[in-house]
């Protein structure tokens, strides 16, 4: 399995995040942006909407990262990663955050980092005003997962799930907020 | 611009998911 990957890119790391926590043998191989690795003929060949990340297996070409997240979880029968069964009768579980991206429609990773001034402990600040208004929109349902973790460990389940990590790696980008 | 984050229990769990070395091993420096 050879995952293409570049670090400044959150979607990206959620896939690293879960190859990793499978232990399966991933090769990573780092897509230089800057330098249009990405444009190129031959990543292009791997997938043509250019992005990272993406994953090859053998035959099989996978990009989007829930998408890759789920596949490694699988191949690696990490159930508890992505689980295969329904929640269990009567057990109040929040669907609609276990969906891979609860928050990507407001205030994208790629929306907010391309503007990032600096990088702090993991967390990245935002300064412009027009991103700070982005933020702002998402605090409504940052609100709504706050209360929804009170009292509980994890987002969905008992334990760490794909939903965790995906919401964690959009999160590191949303430490600032407007006032 | 001032930052303000007033998630306590979004905050207790981002920790809880910073705590895992994969987390750790994916970091950017700095």
């Amino acid at each position: 399995v050879k995952l293409y990957v570049n670090p400044m890119s959150s979607n990206a790391r959620r896939a690293l995040i879960v190859a990793k926590l499978t232990g399966l043998p991933v090769e990573i191989q780092v897509v230089d942006l800057a330098k249009g690795e990405h444009m190129r003929p031959s990543f292009l060949a791997l997938n043509p909407n250019h992005k990272v990340p993406t994953l090859v297996d053998g035959d099989l070409h996978l990009w989007e990262s829930g998408a890759i997240c789920q596949y490694l979880a699988a191949k690696a029968g990490r159930t508890d990663l992505w689980p295969t069964e329904p929640p269990a009768s009567g057990r109040r579980e929040p669907v609609d955050v276990v969906e891979p991206h609860p928050v990507g429609a407001r205030p994208s990773a790629r929306s907010t980092s391309s503007g990032c001034s600096r990088r702090c402990s993991g967390w990245v600040r935002v300064t412009r005003p027009s991103q700070l208004a982005k933020l702002k929109e998402w605090a409504p349902e940052a609100a709504t997962l706050d209360a929804h973790l009170a009292g509980r460990e994890w987002v969905a389940l008992d334990h760490l799930t794909l939903a965790d990590i995906q919401l964690a790696c959009t999160l590191t980008y949303m430490r600032s907020w407007p006032a | 611009m001032t930052a303000r984050w007033d998630y306590p229990n979004l905050s207790k769990w981002f920790e809880r998911v910073k705590a895992f070395p994969a987390w750790k091993a994916t970091a950017l420096p700095g």
